[in-house]
């Protein structure tokens, strides 16, 4: 190291202060301290140091060799798109464990593969409203929380609720909104930028060609529900009807009805100016380009939350629930939020880790008043099923 | 047990045997699948919006196997008559593609063709055109990626009838005062129809029920009956119905290559000759 370098002097020290504190992990340490040209003797020496500060932080040798016992392996299904790279290889150093990560596209996916049964995950990321269907349905292992402690890291609003009470098959993962993307670019001067006519009144107008929805049934349905004035968890077929009337007219104006995270790109791109959307992914195309920007319509939106459970009959349970834990931990929440453009469910990260960036922006972490606005999506029970599904056949096949 | 028997069995019978299985059980509560025979499934499947888009996949699959006769004649003749050395090189090429994953190709087309896509792009950087094309997300679209997907399994039984073509055949024709029109339509047509029908079916039979390239270059807007079951399945999660569509499907699509095949003769008239 150049010791007239002063600016390299203290990077060095910062890192080393992160790697304390543990906001950056040892690998990506190595990797700028190599970067920066510090020695090797030095730098085993600061590990060393490390190593001995955290040596009462690491796993102990019991939940090690707990996790050998399984085969030190793990298969985590997930979304697309929404974890922090360094979240997965980070639990393999920590905890020995080869992970298997695969992931799929929408909660119907995670059901069918689940249902069909010899997929053999161990971890998966369910939606609050698929919670039920899957304990109901049998595919999901109750947990020992005795081995996630950290579950205390949670907000309350997310804990004991009426998809899982007792928190018995789930622990909360990230949360989110789905609401609209509009370019701002496009959409200025419009008049109805503060409502749901912007997707349904402006849109065959203005933007005919250039509107888009996500491919999720119930938000989609939910859409025209909210936009008519109706609660999004409308069970009146007459109203759920009125809203399939609703999509079926101003689908000649709509682009596609984009599974996944597909629509990010197109947003942008500009290939779509006014899109039914899920807030972090507008907070990812707004990174991108700013003119796309999040709105959550007075009349109001969803909200939801995805959870961590572990699969009916998972080979590797305790291994589970010890990764289920270490995501419940602040730093990696908050780097799990920060990657993936939602919010955390996890207080402390929220409070303590969490980007400014992510924290102050309303489009991830709503005011009090925004709040108010949005309703938690409930489960479909069976008899009305049938009608979400006409609808949605129809809408998809006219 | 022979190989292809065993083959037969495993990887088609029994599967098959498991969706018939299914269509007579009961949906229980959740979408679960209750093992209580029933024909509810039945009386449910014949639903209007089947048939309309069953008529809206199959017209699509119909004009892939014409331009994939069209295109892969052409094709497979040239490779088989002008191909020389590099016949296997060629024939090599044409079944390079699968060696990348199918949904990485379909999104490759989603890249070429979408607004701000290569082809638009280009397009509008030299002047051609104003306002991008839309070229994604409707059914033509899809009937480029059907197209796409499935001519190799046009080209390959179609070169393999031209290849073994008895060229002896042809020059006797020439002989005879022929024209090379006359010998296309008389001679070497009618000798590799076993190769046209079997290609037709080969590319037919997958595309009437594509899943993947309607999802994606079609943006969900131009619904093909492999979605239509899809939803009855994961959205309905109703596992009985769906099986029930998927077999009322494999019965059209059986019913309808028979009639082809039997309009066609099955063979080739090579063949009957020997």
């Amino acid at each position: 190291m150049k010791g007239n370098d002063r600016d390299q002097q203290r990077r060095l020290d910062a890192a080393v202060e992160g790697l304390f504190e543990e906001r950056i992990t040892r690998q990506a340490f190595i990797r700028r301290a190599t970067a920066w040209g510090i020695s090797a003797a030095l730098l085993t020496d600061v590990l060393a140091l490390h190593r001995k500060a955290f040596a009462a932080e690491r796993p102990s040798p019991e939940v090690l060799e707990k996790i050998k016992k399984e085969g030190g392996e793990l298969a985590v299904y997930n979304w697309e798109e929404y974890i922090h790279p360094d979240t997965i290889p980070n639990f393999e150093e920590e905890f020995g464990v080869k992970v298997i990560f695969d992931t799929y596209p929408g909660n119907e996916h995670l059901l069918a593969k689940l249902q069909a049964g010899g997929a053999r995950y161990d971890v998966v990321f369910p939606t609050h409203n698929f919670v039920p269907i899957h304990i109901g349905q049998g595919l999901l292992e109750p947990l020992d929380l005795e081995n996630i402690p950290d579950l205390k890291n949670s907000m309350s609003r997310f804990l004991d609720t009426s998809v899982d009470p007792g928190n018995k098959y789930t622990v909360p993962y990230l949360w989110g909104m789905t609401a609209l993307a509009h370019n701002t670019k496009y959409t200025k001067g419009d008049p109805n930028v503060d409502s749901w006519a912007l997707m349904f009144e402006s849109g065959p107008e203005r933007y005919s060609g250039k509107l888009a929805f996500t491919d999720e049934r119930e938000e989609v349905i939910a859409t025209a529900l909210a936009y008519l004035g109706y609660s999004v968890n409308s069970r009146n077929k007459k109203e759920l009807l009125e809203a399939g009337e609703v999509l079926i007219k101003i689908k000649p104006h709509v682009k596609a009805f984009y599974p996944g995270a597909d629509q990010t790109k197109a947003l942008i791109t500009e290939d779509i100016i006014v899109g039914h959307e899920w807030n972090g992914e507008v907070v990812k195309a707004h990174r991108k380009n700013r003119n796309v920007e999040w709105l959550l319509p007075k009349e109001g939106g969803t909200a939801w939350f995805d959870c961590m459970a572990i699969v009916k009959g998972a080979p590797h349970k305790f291994t589970a629930e010890t990764f289920i834990n270490y995501m419940l931990r602040p730093e990696v929440a908050a780097a799990n939020s920060d990657e993936g453009g939602y919010a955390t469910a996890n207080q402390k990260a929220v409070e303590k880790f969490v980007s400014a960036e992510m924290a102050q922006n309303p489009a991830i972490y709503p005011t009090a008043k925004e709040l108010a606005r949005l309703e938690f999506l409930a489960v479909i029970p069976d008899d009305i099923l049938p009608v979400y599904d006409d609808i949605w056949t129809r809408l998809l096949g006219a | 047990m022979s190989p292809s028997a065993f083959w037969l069995l495993v990887f088609t019978m029994i599967p098959m045997g498991i969706v018939v299985y299914y269509s007579f059980m009961t949906r229980g509560p959740w979408g679960t699948i209750i093992f209580e025979f029933s024909l509810d499934s039945y009386r449910q499947v014949f639903d209007p919006l089947f048939l309309k888009i069953m008529g809206r996949s199959f017209k699509l699959a119909a004009l892939t196997v014409v331009i994939c006769l069209a295109a892969g004649y052409l094709i497979a003749y040239w490779i088989a008559f002008y191909g020389g050395r590099r016949k296997n090189l060629l024939l090599f090429l044409v079944i390079l593609p699968f060696w990348t994953s199918y949904l990485v190709r379909i999104y490759a087309w989603m890249t070429l063709l979408s607004d701000h896509g290569l082809i638009n792009t280009f397009l509008t950087e030299w002047g051609l055109i104003d306002e991008p094309l839309p070229l994604l997300h409707n059914q033509y679209s899809v009937l480029v990626g059907l197209v796409y997907t499935y001519l190799p399994f046009m080209i390959l039984p179609l070169y393999a009838s031209l290849d073994r073509l008895d060229r002896s055949v042809l020059e006797a024709a020439a002989d005879l005062g022929a024209t090379a029109r006359e010998r296309f339509f008389k001679v070497t047509v009618p000798l590799t129809k076993g190769g046209i029908l079997s290609g037709s079916v080969l590319v037919f039979a997958p595309s009437i029920g594509e899943f993947l390239v309607p999802e994606l270059l079609g943006g969900a807007k131009a619904m093909m009956v492999g979605k239509f079951i899809a939803l009855k399945f994961i959205g309905l999660r109703h596992w009985p119905l769906g099986s029930a569509y998927s077999l009322l499907l494999l019965t059209m699509i059986l019913a309808l290559i028979y009639l082809y095949m039997r309009a066609g003769g099955g063979k080739d008239a090579y063949q009957e000759q020997q």
